[in-house]
Protein backbone atom coordinates (compact mmCIF):
# COMPACT_ATOMS: atom_id res chain seq x y z
CA UNK A 1 0.00 0.00 0.00
CA UNK A 2 1.37 3.54 -1.44
CA UNK A 3 2.91 5.12 1.90
CA UNK A 4 2.80 8.95 0.07
CA UNK A 5 -0.83 10.01 0.13
CA UNK A 6 -2.96 9.03 3.03
CA UNK A 7 -5.96 11.54 3.24
CA UNK A 8 -5.50 12.00 6.90
CA UNK A 9 -6.52 15.42 6.30
CA UNK A 10 -10.03 14.24 6.24
CA UNK A 11 -10.24 14.03 9.80
CA UNK A 12 -8.87 17.67 10.84
CA UNK A 13 -12.62 19.13 10.52
CA UNK A 14 -14.25 17.08 12.71
CA UNK A 15 -10.87 17.20 15.33
CA UNK A 16 -11.02 21.14 14.75
CA UNK A 17 -14.15 21.68 15.34
CA UNK A 18 -14.16 19.58 18.74
CA UNK A 19 -11.40 21.28 20.27
CA UNK A 20 -13.16 24.56 19.33
CA UNK A 21 -15.95 23.97 21.54
CA UNK A 22 -14.78 21.52 24.34
CA UNK A 23 -10.91 22.26 25.11
CA UNK A 24 -11.21 25.65 24.28
CA UNK A 25 -13.72 26.36 26.96
CA UNK A 26 -12.09 23.79 29.22
CA UNK A 27 -9.05 26.57 29.23
CA UNK A 28 -11.15 29.46 29.73
CA UNK A 29 -13.26 27.94 32.79
CA UNK A 30 -10.00 27.26 33.82
CA UNK A 31 -8.86 31.01 33.69
CA UNK A 32 -11.93 32.51 34.66
CA UNK A 33 -12.01 30.82 37.86
CA UNK A 34 -9.06 32.71 39.03
CA UNK A 35 -11.22 35.81 38.90
CA UNK A 36 -13.91 37.40 40.38
CA UNK A 37 -16.45 38.30 38.22
CA UNK A 38 -20.00 39.21 39.47
CA UNK A 39 -22.47 40.21 36.69
CA UNK A 40 -24.99 41.28 38.98
CA UNK A 41 -21.99 43.88 40.84
CA UNK A 42 -20.84 45.86 38.71
CA UNK A 43 -19.38 47.92 41.49
CA UNK A 44 -17.00 44.77 42.20
CA UNK A 45 -14.41 45.42 39.39
CA UNK A 46 -13.40 42.17 37.31
CA UNK A 47 -10.30 41.44 38.80
CA UNK A 48 -7.88 38.44 39.71
CA UNK A 49 -8.26 36.72 42.94
CA UNK A 50 -5.77 33.52 42.48
CA UNK A 51 -7.25 30.68 44.32
CA UNK A 52 -10.30 33.03 46.13
CA UNK A 53 -12.82 31.22 44.60
CA UNK A 54 -12.00 27.76 45.37
CA UNK A 55 -11.09 28.51 49.00
CA UNK A 56 -14.81 30.53 49.56
CA UNK A 57 -16.35 27.65 47.91
CA UNK A 58 -14.70 24.34 49.90
CA UNK A 59 -14.97 26.45 52.52
CA UNK A 60 -19.28 26.72 52.49
CA UNK A 61 -21.27 24.13 53.84
CA UNK A 62 -23.56 23.86 50.58
CA UNK A 63 -20.60 22.84 48.53
CA UNK A 64 -20.23 19.31 50.69
CA UNK A 65 -23.74 18.99 50.86
CA UNK A 66 -23.73 19.45 46.94
CA UNK A 67 -21.04 17.26 46.75
CA UNK A 68 -22.82 14.80 48.91
CA UNK A 69 -25.65 14.77 46.77
CA UNK A 70 -23.96 14.21 43.78
CA UNK A 71 -22.34 11.07 45.41
CA UNK A 72 -25.74 9.95 46.29
CA UNK A 73 -27.59 10.30 43.64
CA UNK A 74 -25.00 8.86 41.51
CA UNK A 75 -24.29 5.85 43.47
CA UNK A 76 -27.58 5.34 44.59
CA UNK A 77 -29.25 5.27 40.54
CA UNK A 78 -26.11 3.27 39.28
CA UNK A 79 -26.67 0.33 42.06
CA UNK A 80 -30.45 -0.10 41.40
CA UNK A 81 -30.01 0.37 37.75
CA UNK A 82 -27.56 -2.23 37.88
CA UNK A 83 -29.34 -4.72 40.71
CA UNK A 84 -32.69 -4.33 38.26
CA UNK A 85 -31.20 -4.44 35.04
CA UNK A 86 -29.43 -7.53 35.69
CA UNK A 87 -32.32 -9.00 37.54
CA UNK A 88 -34.80 -8.31 34.51
CA UNK A 89 -32.23 -9.56 31.97
CA UNK A 90 -31.70 -12.92 33.79
CA UNK A 91 -35.62 -13.27 33.13
CA UNK A 92 -35.65 -12.33 29.84
CA UNK A 93 -32.24 -13.14 27.98
CA UNK A 94 -34.21 -16.90 27.01
CA UNK A 95 -36.83 -16.27 24.19
CA UNK A 96 -40.18 -16.76 25.16
CA UNK A 97 -43.77 -16.16 23.70
CA UNK A 98 -43.71 -11.95 24.64
CA UNK A 99 -40.42 -11.59 25.50
CA UNK A 100 -40.34 -8.84 22.28
CA UNK A 101 -43.27 -7.37 23.64
CA UNK A 102 -41.77 -7.46 27.44
CA UNK A 103 -38.16 -5.71 25.69
CA UNK A 104 -40.40 -3.35 23.88
CA UNK A 105 -42.00 -1.85 26.86
CA UNK A 106 -39.02 -1.82 29.21
CA UNK A 107 -37.02 0.74 26.91
CA UNK A 108 -39.41 3.02 26.04
CA UNK A 109 -38.82 4.70 29.08
CA UNK A 110 -34.87 5.53 27.50
CA UNK A 111 -36.47 7.51 24.86
CA UNK A 112 -38.46 10.06 26.79
CA UNK A 113 -36.68 13.67 27.24
CA UNK A 114 -35.71 15.06 30.75
CA UNK A 115 -38.01 17.39 31.11
CA UNK A 116 -41.39 15.11 30.18
CA UNK A 117 -39.93 12.97 32.63
CA UNK A 118 -39.86 15.32 35.35
CA UNK A 119 -43.00 17.45 34.38
CA UNK A 120 -45.03 14.40 34.38
CA UNK A 121 -43.90 12.26 37.20
CA UNK A 122 -44.45 15.84 39.07
CA UNK A 123 -47.52 16.88 38.19
CA UNK A 124 -49.66 13.60 37.27
CA UNK A 125 -48.17 10.97 38.92
CA UNK A 126 -46.62 12.09 42.10
CA UNK A 127 -48.97 15.30 43.31
CA UNK A 128 -50.13 14.51 46.49
CA UNK A 129 -53.62 16.46 45.74
CA UNK A 130 -54.66 15.16 42.14
CA UNK A 131 -52.16 13.00 41.20
CA UNK A 132 -52.35 9.22 40.41
CA UNK A 133 -50.61 7.89 43.46
CA UNK A 134 -53.53 9.97 45.60
CA UNK A 135 -55.94 7.58 43.76
CA UNK A 136 -54.04 4.05 44.39
CA UNK A 137 -53.55 5.50 48.09
CA UNK A 138 -57.24 5.84 48.32
CA UNK A 139 -57.66 2.58 46.72
CA UNK A 140 -55.37 1.03 49.17
CA UNK A 141 -57.14 3.26 51.98
CA UNK A 142 -53.38 4.53 52.68
CA UNK A 143 -52.77 8.15 53.44
CA UNK A 144 -51.24 10.03 50.55
CA UNK A 145 -47.62 10.65 50.94
CA UNK A 146 -45.57 13.62 49.75
CA UNK A 147 -42.79 11.96 47.83
CA UNK A 148 -41.41 14.80 46.33
CA UNK A 149 -41.49 17.07 49.29
CA UNK A 150 -40.61 14.41 51.97
CA UNK A 151 -37.83 12.49 50.06
CA UNK A 152 -36.57 15.12 46.89
CA UNK A 153 -33.56 13.21 46.15
CA UNK A 154 -34.90 9.85 46.56
CA UNK A 155 -37.36 10.46 44.01
CA UNK A 156 -35.34 12.26 41.19
CA UNK A 157 -33.01 9.36 41.97
CA UNK A 158 -35.59 7.14 40.78
CA UNK A 159 -36.82 8.96 37.66
CA UNK A 160 -33.06 9.11 37.00
CA UNK A 161 -33.36 4.88 37.06
CA UNK A 162 -36.66 4.31 35.70
CA UNK A 163 -34.84 6.06 32.31
CA UNK A 164 -31.28 4.35 32.99
CA UNK A 165 -32.48 0.96 33.86
CA UNK A 166 -33.50 0.09 30.48
CA UNK A 167 -29.84 0.62 29.43
CA UNK A 168 -28.50 -1.91 31.86
CA UNK A 169 -31.25 -4.09 30.53
CA UNK A 170 -29.83 -4.21 26.82
CA UNK A 171 -26.45 -4.13 27.49
CA UNK A 172 -26.64 -7.24 30.05
CA UNK A 173 -29.19 -9.00 27.79
CA UNK A 174 -26.63 -8.50 25.03
CA UNK A 175 -24.05 -9.95 27.30
CA UNK A 176 -25.97 -12.65 28.94
CA UNK A 177 -26.64 -13.87 25.15
CA UNK A 178 -23.36 -13.63 23.89
CA UNK A 179 -22.43 -16.56 26.63
CA UNK A 180 -21.70 -19.99 24.61
CA UNK A 181 -24.44 -22.46 25.61
CA UNK A 182 -22.34 -24.96 25.95
CA UNK A 183 -20.62 -23.67 29.05
CA UNK A 184 -24.09 -23.09 30.99
CA UNK A 185 -25.06 -27.21 29.80
CA UNK A 186 -21.04 -28.30 30.68
CA UNK A 187 -21.84 -26.83 33.88
CA UNK A 188 -25.37 -28.33 34.24
CA UNK A 189 -23.67 -32.27 33.23
CA UNK A 190 -21.64 -31.37 36.21
CA UNK A 191 -24.19 -31.08 38.34
CA UNK A 192 -23.46 -27.92 38.82
CA UNK A 193 -27.00 -25.80 40.34
CA UNK A 194 -28.49 -22.99 39.45
CA UNK A 195 -26.96 -20.83 41.58
CA UNK A 196 -23.12 -22.21 41.46
CA UNK A 197 -23.62 -21.92 37.56
CA UNK A 198 -24.61 -18.11 38.42
CA UNK A 199 -21.29 -17.40 40.21
CA UNK A 200 -18.92 -19.02 38.16
CA UNK A 201 -19.81 -19.40 34.71
CA UNK A 202 -22.53 -16.39 34.23
CA UNK A 203 -21.12 -13.68 36.21
CA UNK A 204 -17.42 -14.10 34.99
CA UNK A 205 -18.72 -13.69 31.81
CA UNK A 206 -20.58 -10.94 32.22
CA UNK A 207 -17.90 -9.03 33.48
CA UNK A 208 -17.44 -6.79 30.63
CA UNK A 209 -21.12 -6.18 29.86
CA UNK A 210 -21.10 -5.05 33.66
CA UNK A 211 -18.12 -2.60 33.30
CA UNK A 212 -19.17 -1.34 30.14
CA UNK A 213 -22.68 -0.55 31.59
CA UNK A 214 -21.43 1.28 34.36
CA UNK A 215 -19.17 2.91 33.20
CA UNK A 216 -21.40 4.38 30.31
CA UNK A 217 -24.18 4.86 32.87
CA UNK A 218 -22.13 7.01 35.46
CA UNK A 219 -20.79 8.99 32.56
CA UNK A 220 -24.28 10.06 31.94
CA UNK A 221 -25.89 9.54 34.86
CA UNK A 222 -23.31 12.00 36.77
CA UNK A 223 -24.63 14.81 34.21
CA UNK A 224 -27.90 14.59 35.94
CA UNK A 225 -29.67 18.26 35.10
CA UNK A 226 -32.87 18.12 33.15
CA UNK A 227 -34.48 15.67 36.10
CA UNK A 228 -33.59 18.28 38.70
CA UNK A 229 -34.44 21.50 36.80
CA UNK A 230 -38.38 19.96 36.23
CA UNK A 231 -38.57 18.81 39.78
CA UNK A 232 -37.32 20.56 42.65
CA UNK A 233 -34.87 23.18 41.03
CA UNK A 234 -32.57 21.57 43.09
CA UNK A 235 -34.78 22.43 46.59
CA UNK A 236 -35.61 22.79 49.00
CA UNK A 237 -32.70 24.71 50.24
CA UNK A 238 -29.80 22.89 48.78
CA UNK A 239 -31.00 19.20 49.19
CA UNK A 240 -31.89 18.31 45.51
CA UNK A 241 -28.68 20.37 43.92
CA UNK A 242 -26.15 18.65 42.55
CA UNK A 243 -23.42 19.44 40.49
CA UNK A 244 -24.27 20.82 37.21
CA UNK A 245 -27.13 22.34 38.69
CA UNK A 246 -25.04 24.45 41.37
CA UNK A 247 -22.96 25.14 38.45
CA UNK A 248 -26.02 26.51 36.75
CA UNK A 249 -27.50 28.24 39.78
CA UNK A 250 -24.42 29.82 40.79
CA UNK A 251 -23.60 31.11 37.29
CA UNK A 252 -26.84 31.74 35.54
CA UNK A 253 -29.35 32.37 38.70
CA UNK A 254 -26.85 33.95 41.03
CA UNK A 255 -24.63 35.26 38.20
CA UNK A 256 -21.33 34.94 39.52
CA UNK A 257 -19.01 33.72 37.00
CA UNK A 258 -15.97 33.64 39.08
CA UNK A 259 -17.25 31.11 41.79
CA UNK A 260 -18.79 28.88 38.74
CA UNK A 261 -16.46 28.27 36.49
CA UNK A 262 -14.51 27.05 39.99
CA UNK A 263 -17.57 24.90 40.33
CA UNK A 264 -16.98 23.80 37.01
CA UNK A 265 -13.30 23.01 37.18
CA UNK A 266 -14.11 21.21 40.53
CA UNK A 267 -16.42 18.82 38.36
CA UNK A 268 -13.90 17.92 35.62
CA UNK A 269 -11.66 16.86 38.42
CA UNK A 270 -14.11 14.96 39.87
CA UNK A 271 -15.77 12.95 36.77
CA UNK A 272 -12.17 12.75 35.49
CA UNK A 273 -10.88 10.99 39.18
CA UNK A 274 -13.96 8.82 39.31
CA UNK A 275 -13.66 7.90 35.69
CA UNK A 276 -10.05 7.26 35.55
CA UNK A 277 -9.88 5.07 38.14
CA UNK A 278 -12.36 2.64 35.90
CA UNK A 279 -11.07 3.64 33.06
CA UNK A 280 -7.55 1.94 33.66
CA UNK A 281 -9.15 -1.13 33.99
CA UNK A 282 -11.66 -0.64 31.23
CA UNK A 283 -9.16 0.55 28.57
CA UNK A 284 -7.86 -2.59 27.50
CA UNK A 285 -11.56 -4.25 27.20
CA UNK A 286 -12.95 -0.62 25.16
CA UNK A 287 -10.07 -0.28 22.86
CA UNK A 288 -9.11 -3.67 21.86
CA UNK A 289 -11.33 -5.00 18.91
CA UNK B 1 -29.54 -26.91 26.21
CA UNK B 2 -31.79 -23.61 26.39
CA UNK B 3 -35.05 -25.85 28.28
CA UNK B 4 -38.34 -23.17 27.77
CA UNK B 5 -38.62 -20.96 30.06
CA UNK B 6 -41.61 -21.39 32.98
CA UNK B 7 -44.35 -20.12 31.70
CA UNK B 8 -44.95 -18.31 35.32
CA UNK B 9 -41.73 -16.30 34.82
CA UNK B 10 -42.74 -15.30 31.24
CA UNK B 11 -46.02 -13.92 32.47
CA UNK B 12 -44.16 -12.29 35.84
CA UNK B 13 -41.43 -10.59 33.02
CA UNK B 14 -44.61 -9.04 30.88
CA UNK B 15 -46.89 -7.91 34.08
CA UNK B 16 -43.64 -6.15 34.83
CA UNK B 17 -43.01 -5.17 31.47
CA UNK B 18 -46.58 -3.44 31.46
CA UNK B 19 -46.36 -1.52 34.69
CA UNK B 20 -42.60 -0.31 33.82
CA UNK B 21 -44.39 1.14 30.75
CA UNK B 22 -47.46 2.27 32.76
CA UNK B 23 -46.78 5.89 33.17
CA UNK B 24 -45.91 6.19 29.45
CA UNK B 25 -49.26 4.60 28.73
CA UNK B 26 -50.70 7.00 30.88
CA UNK B 27 -49.16 9.61 29.60
CA UNK B 28 -50.90 8.93 26.30
CA UNK B 29 -54.61 8.43 27.99
CA UNK B 30 -54.56 11.39 29.93
CA UNK B 31 -53.69 13.27 26.50
CA UNK B 32 -56.75 12.50 25.03
CA UNK B 33 -58.73 13.30 28.18
CA UNK B 34 -61.15 16.68 28.46
CA UNK B 35 -59.01 18.85 30.92
CA UNK B 36 -61.82 18.03 32.99
CA UNK B 37 -61.65 14.32 33.12
CA UNK B 38 -58.50 14.68 33.65
CA UNK B 39 -58.20 13.95 37.83
CA UNK B 40 -61.11 11.68 37.66
CA UNK B 41 -58.53 8.23 37.26
CA UNK B 42 -61.54 6.58 35.80
CA UNK B 43 -60.65 5.08 32.07
CA UNK B 44 -64.63 5.28 30.94
CA UNK B 45 -64.11 9.33 29.27
CA UNK B 46 -65.42 10.76 26.70
CA UNK B 47 -61.77 11.19 24.22
CA UNK B 48 -61.01 13.64 22.54
CA UNK B 49 -57.98 15.02 20.04
CA UNK B 50 -58.65 18.74 20.79
CA UNK B 51 -55.49 19.49 22.44
CA UNK B 52 -53.69 17.43 19.38
CA UNK B 53 -55.03 20.84 17.66
CA UNK B 54 -52.99 23.02 19.49
CA UNK B 55 -49.63 21.51 18.34
CA UNK B 56 -50.73 22.89 14.72
CA UNK B 57 -50.99 26.68 16.42
CA UNK B 58 -48.72 29.55 17.01
CA UNK B 59 -46.41 28.81 19.72
CA UNK B 60 -45.82 25.20 19.64
CA UNK B 61 -45.84 24.45 16.33
CA UNK B 62 -42.95 27.25 15.99
CA UNK B 63 -40.87 25.30 18.71
CA UNK B 64 -41.89 21.93 17.46
CA UNK B 65 -40.27 22.89 14.34
CA UNK B 66 -37.84 24.40 15.61
CA UNK B 67 -36.63 21.35 17.17
CA UNK B 68 -37.34 19.54 14.27
CA UNK B 69 -34.96 21.76 11.88
CA UNK B 70 -32.02 22.15 14.49
CA UNK B 71 -31.62 18.45 15.19
CA UNK B 72 -31.68 16.95 11.57
CA UNK B 73 -29.39 19.50 10.95
CA UNK B 74 -26.89 19.29 13.69
CA UNK B 75 -27.42 15.50 13.50
CA UNK B 76 -26.07 16.09 9.49
CA UNK B 77 -23.58 18.05 10.56
CA UNK B 78 -22.05 15.57 13.04
CA UNK B 79 -22.31 12.55 10.67
CA UNK B 80 -21.00 14.39 7.53
CA UNK B 81 -17.88 15.21 9.43
CA UNK B 82 -17.70 12.43 11.79
CA UNK B 83 -17.63 9.39 9.62
CA UNK B 84 -15.52 10.37 7.58
CA UNK B 85 -13.13 11.26 10.12
CA UNK B 86 -13.66 7.90 11.96
CA UNK B 87 -13.09 5.99 8.71
CA UNK B 88 -9.68 8.20 8.47
CA UNK B 89 -8.64 7.45 11.61
CA UNK B 90 -9.31 4.18 11.62
CA UNK B 91 -7.30 3.79 8.01
CA UNK B 92 -4.73 6.31 7.45
CA UNK B 93 -3.07 7.14 11.14
CA UNK B 94 -0.12 5.12 12.48
CA UNK B 95 -1.37 2.32 15.30
CA UNK B 96 -0.63 4.74 18.31
CA UNK B 97 -1.59 8.04 17.08
CA UNK B 98 -4.94 6.44 15.92
CA UNK B 99 -5.30 4.79 19.52
CA UNK B 100 -4.83 8.63 20.78
CA UNK B 101 -7.03 10.53 19.03
CA UNK B 102 -9.91 7.79 19.84
CA UNK B 103 -9.17 8.08 23.11
CA UNK B 104 -9.31 11.88 23.06
CA UNK B 105 -12.40 11.87 21.08
CA UNK B 106 -14.23 9.86 24.41
CA UNK B 107 -12.33 12.10 26.87
CA UNK B 108 -14.55 15.08 25.41
CA UNK B 109 -17.58 12.72 25.88
CA UNK B 110 -16.47 12.32 29.32
CA UNK B 111 -16.37 15.78 29.94
CA UNK B 112 -19.51 17.77 31.89
CA UNK B 113 -21.55 20.09 29.64
CA UNK B 114 -21.80 22.40 33.30
CA UNK B 115 -17.98 22.30 32.84
CA UNK B 116 -17.94 24.28 29.48
CA UNK B 117 -21.28 26.00 29.21
CA UNK B 118 -19.88 29.68 30.49
CA UNK B 119 -16.91 30.09 28.22
CA UNK B 120 -19.56 29.25 25.23
CA UNK B 121 -22.45 31.26 26.59
CA UNK B 122 -19.98 34.34 27.19
CA UNK B 123 -18.09 33.80 23.43
CA UNK B 124 -21.83 33.16 21.85
CA UNK B 125 -22.71 36.32 23.72
CA UNK B 126 -20.48 38.84 22.50
CA UNK B 127 -20.47 37.60 18.75
CA UNK B 128 -24.68 37.47 18.82
CA UNK B 129 -24.90 33.89 18.59
CA UNK B 130 -27.45 32.97 21.80
CA UNK B 131 -30.77 32.67 20.95
CA UNK B 132 -30.12 31.69 16.46
CA UNK B 133 -30.21 28.72 14.91
CA UNK B 134 -26.60 28.70 13.89
CA UNK B 135 -25.37 29.18 17.13
CA UNK B 136 -27.53 26.11 18.88
CA UNK B 137 -26.78 23.72 15.59
CA UNK B 138 -22.77 24.85 15.66
CA UNK B 139 -22.48 23.32 19.43
CA UNK B 140 -25.01 20.25 18.93
CA UNK B 141 -23.13 19.05 15.40
CA UNK B 142 -19.86 19.76 17.70
CA UNK B 143 -20.89 17.94 20.53
CA UNK B 144 -22.12 15.21 19.04
CA UNK B 145 -19.10 14.22 16.61
CA UNK B 146 -17.34 12.82 19.50
CA UNK B 147 -20.04 10.02 19.60
CA UNK B 148 -20.23 9.60 15.87
CA UNK B 149 -16.40 8.69 15.58
CA UNK B 150 -16.56 6.72 17.92
CA UNK B 151 -19.00 4.21 17.60
CA UNK B 152 -18.46 4.23 13.90
CA UNK B 153 -14.85 3.06 14.65
CA UNK B 154 -16.32 -0.67 15.55
CA UNK B 155 -18.01 -0.90 12.43
CA UNK B 156 -14.85 -0.01 9.99
CA UNK B 157 -12.28 -1.86 11.91
CA UNK B 158 -15.01 -4.58 11.03
CA UNK B 159 -14.45 -3.92 7.27
CA UNK B 160 -11.48 -6.94 5.77
CA UNK B 161 -8.73 -5.09 4.72
CA UNK B 162 -8.40 -7.15 1.46
CA UNK B 163 -11.82 -5.62 0.09
CA UNK B 164 -10.22 -2.16 0.18
CA UNK B 165 -6.93 -3.40 -0.99
CA UNK B 166 -8.41 -5.11 -3.77
CA UNK B 167 -10.40 -1.73 -5.10
CA UNK B 168 -7.56 -0.15 -4.85
CA UNK B 169 -5.46 -2.46 -6.78
CA UNK B 170 -8.64 -2.04 -9.42
CA UNK B 171 -7.70 1.69 -9.39
CA UNK B 172 -10.38 3.30 -7.26
CA UNK B 173 -9.51 6.22 -5.75
CA UNK B 174 -9.94 6.58 -1.98
CA UNK B 175 -13.17 9.00 -2.52
CA UNK B 176 -14.30 5.81 -4.52
CA UNK B 177 -13.94 3.03 -2.29
CA UNK B 178 -14.86 4.99 0.92
CA UNK B 179 -18.15 5.64 -1.18
CA UNK B 180 -18.50 2.22 -3.14
CA UNK B 181 -17.40 -0.07 -0.54
CA UNK B 182 -16.77 1.28 2.66
CA UNK B 183 -20.27 2.98 3.74
CA UNK B 184 -22.18 0.59 2.12
CA UNK B 185 -20.90 -2.18 4.70
CA UNK B 186 -20.97 -0.06 7.41
CA UNK B 187 -24.29 0.99 6.79
CA UNK B 188 -25.84 -0.79 9.79
CA UNK B 189 -23.51 1.12 12.23
CA UNK B 190 -24.91 4.51 10.18
CA UNK B 191 -28.58 3.97 11.23
CA UNK B 192 -28.11 3.21 14.38
CA UNK B 193 -25.46 6.07 15.11
CA UNK B 194 -28.06 8.38 13.34
CA UNK B 195 -30.85 7.49 15.22
CA UNK B 196 -28.92 8.13 18.60
CA UNK B 197 -27.18 11.21 17.52
CA UNK B 198 -30.59 11.97 16.32
CA UNK B 199 -32.31 11.34 19.76
CA UNK B 200 -29.84 12.63 21.93
CA UNK B 201 -30.23 15.86 20.10
CA UNK B 202 -33.86 15.71 19.98
CA UNK B 203 -33.88 15.36 23.58
CA UNK B 204 -30.97 17.73 24.85
CA UNK B 205 -31.86 20.15 27.53
CA UNK B 206 -28.57 21.70 29.05
CA UNK B 207 -27.10 23.23 26.26
CA UNK B 208 -30.89 24.06 24.57
CA UNK B 209 -31.65 25.66 28.30
CA UNK B 210 -28.66 27.87 28.05
CA UNK B 211 -28.32 28.93 24.59
CA UNK B 212 -31.75 30.11 23.39
CA UNK B 213 -34.06 32.78 25.32
CA UNK B 214 -37.45 32.67 22.95
CA UNK B 215 -36.91 32.30 19.57
CA UNK B 216 -34.97 29.00 18.88
CA UNK B 217 -36.52 27.41 22.16
CA UNK B 218 -36.35 23.58 21.44
CA UNK B 219 -39.13 22.03 22.31
CA UNK B 220 -37.91 20.04 25.70
CA UNK B 221 -37.15 23.35 27.18
CA UNK B 222 -40.99 24.79 26.16
CA UNK B 223 -42.35 21.31 27.94
CA UNK B 224 -40.16 22.43 31.42
CA UNK B 225 -41.38 25.93 31.61
CA UNK B 226 -45.02 24.42 30.17
CA UNK B 227 -46.39 23.94 33.49
CA UNK B 228 -45.34 27.22 35.41
CA UNK B 229 -46.30 29.66 32.48
CA UNK B 230 -49.79 28.09 31.27
CA UNK B 231 -51.06 26.36 34.69
CA UNK B 232 -52.72 23.20 35.33
CA UNK B 233 -53.49 22.19 31.73
CA UNK B 234 -52.37 18.61 32.24
CA UNK B 235 -53.90 17.16 29.10
CA UNK B 236 -52.46 19.78 27.15
CA UNK B 237 -49.25 19.24 28.49
CA UNK B 238 -49.53 15.51 27.90
CA UNK B 239 -50.39 15.65 24.48
CA UNK B 240 -47.39 18.03 23.54
CA UNK B 241 -45.27 15.58 25.93
CA UNK B 242 -46.89 12.82 23.04
CA UNK B 243 -45.85 14.09 20.29
CA UNK B 244 -42.28 15.10 21.66
CA UNK B 245 -41.21 11.43 23.27
CA UNK B 246 -43.25 9.62 19.91
CA UNK B 247 -40.54 10.15 17.81
CA UNK B 248 -37.61 8.94 19.17
CA UNK B 249 -39.37 5.93 20.71
CA UNK B 250 -40.46 4.59 17.30
CA UNK B 251 -37.09 5.37 16.20
CA UNK B 252 -35.74 3.39 19.26
CA UNK B 253 -38.39 0.92 18.59
CA UNK B 254 -37.54 -0.08 15.00
CA UNK B 255 -33.73 0.10 15.74
CA UNK B 256 -34.02 -2.30 18.54
CA UNK B 257 -31.38 -4.59 16.86
CA UNK B 258 -28.70 -2.46 16.57
CA UNK B 259 -29.15 -0.08 19.53
CA UNK B 260 -27.00 -2.32 21.81
CA UNK B 261 -24.16 -1.86 20.03
CA UNK B 262 -24.87 1.95 19.48
CA UNK B 263 -25.19 2.18 22.87
CA UNK B 264 -22.01 1.07 23.83
CA UNK B 265 -20.64 2.82 21.50
CA UNK B 266 -19.32 -0.45 20.12
CA UNK B 267 -17.65 -1.53 22.60
CA UNK B 268 -19.57 -4.22 22.97
CA UNK B 269 -20.57 -7.11 19.98
CA UNK B 270 -23.61 -8.66 19.89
Amino acid sequence: MSVTKKPTFIAFPAIILVALVTQIPVIFTLILSFFRWIIVRPDLSRKFVGFHNYTQLLGSSEFWLVLQNTFLLTVFSLTLCLILGFFLALLMYRPFPGVGIARTLFIAPFFVMDSVIGVFWKNVMLEPSFGLIKHICSFFHTKTPELLSHYPLTVIGGLVVWKWMPFFLLVLMAGLQSIPSSQIEAAMIDGANSWRRLVYVILPNLAKYIGISVMLGLIFIIKTFGLVFTTTKGGPGYNTTNLPYYVYRTTFLGWNIGKGSSLAVIMIIVTLSVLVIIFKKMKNIITEP
Amino acid sequence: MNKPVPRILAFTTLVLALLYFFPILWLFITSFKLEVDVVNPSLFFTPTLSHYRIIFQGPVFHHLMNSIIISTLSTTIALLLGIPASNAIVRYFPKKQSSNLFFWFISTIILPPASVVIPIYIIMNKIHLLDTYFGLILIYSAMHIPITVWMMRSFFKDIPFELVEAARIDGASELTSFVRIILPLARHGISATTLLVLIFIWNEFFFGLHLTNTKVTTFPILLAGYMSQEGLFWAKMSAISTIAILPPMILGWINQKYLVQGLTMGAVKE
